[in-house]
């Protein structure tokens, strides 16, 4: 099983990322969200970080390469639902995700979207 | 190993770290040790991140390796010591790497200034002939 998933949500994709994501796994997310932004004309991108109990700083660079990607396709990205732990460690590790817009949930991305 | 931190060790947990199982059994042993000490959400997600930092250099630099995590305990207080060795190129200037913005792959380069913001105690050692070994020791709050 793919350590993500892709709903269609209309001109909206929401992506699923599990914490067991590592440099192939982002690859194939890459190639497939791609393929995928094409297809469905995606608007927006909603990127659920929900599942992942622990960002470090590999993921932390994936997520930055998954958004810079997603603006080269004119997407808009927003990453929904990372945990308060997740965000305090995020801080201690001097993590800035930049350019990137938050959610605290994917209802809330959705809404922001609208 | 005898060091200034050294106290009783309670419970001692060790498992490979390979392409194959990646981070996965390190993070489940981690994650069943703090669940049965109780540890708080916070220091847990702060340990489990050291650990999958750890984890990620060895992926990355060396391909393989093994984490141990033990308990600690002095005066009352719960600690933790990570210790990560691999047997890959070793790090070349230790010192930099340890400076926030270093990195050997272009990565974001904060791993081991993390590590050292979210720890009381980061010792790196080039092993020989080849190889790094990695020691974190964090104490908790009471």
């Amino acid at each position: 099983m793919e350590p993500f998933s892709i709903f269609s949500l209309g001109d909206v994709l929401l992506v699923s990322i599990q914490e067991e994501i590592d440099d192939q796994g982002i690859e194939r997310l890459l190639k497939h969200l791609g393929q995928q932004v094409a297809k469905h004309k995606a608007r927006a991108v909603i990127i659920d970080m929900h599942d992942v109990e622990v960002m470090d700083t590999f993921l932390a660079e994936h997520i930055e390469e998954l958004v810079s990607f997603l603006h080269m396709l004119r997407s808009r990205v927003v990453v929904a639902g990372i945990q308060v732990p997740v965000a305090l460690t995020l801080t201690d590790f001097n993590i800035r995700l930049k350019n990137v817009e938050f959610a605290l949930d994917v209802e809330q991305a959705l809404a922001r979207l609208r | 190993m005898n060091s200034p931190d050294a106290t009783t060790a309670r419970r001692r947990i060790c498992a490979a770290v390979t392409p194959s199982n990646s981070l996965s059994k390190i993070r489940t042993k981690a994650r069943a040790l703090f669940n049965s000490l109780h540890i708080r959400i916070q220091p847990a997600t702060e340990l489990l991140t050291i650990i999958n930092e750890l984890g990620g250099n060895i992926l990355r630099h060396a391909g393989r390796g093994e984490i141990c995590l033990e308990v600690l305990t002095q005066e009352g207080r719960l600690g933790f010591r990570i210790v990560a060795t691999d047997s890959g190129p070793g790090i070349a200037d230790i010192k930099k790497a340890s400076q926030p913005g270093f990195s050997e792959d272009n990565g974001l380069g904060l791993g081991l200034s993390g590590i050292t913001n979210l720890s009381d105690k980061v010792q790196i050692d080039n092993l020989l002939p080849h190889g790094t070994r990695v020691e974190v020791i964090k104490w908790l709050s009471p």
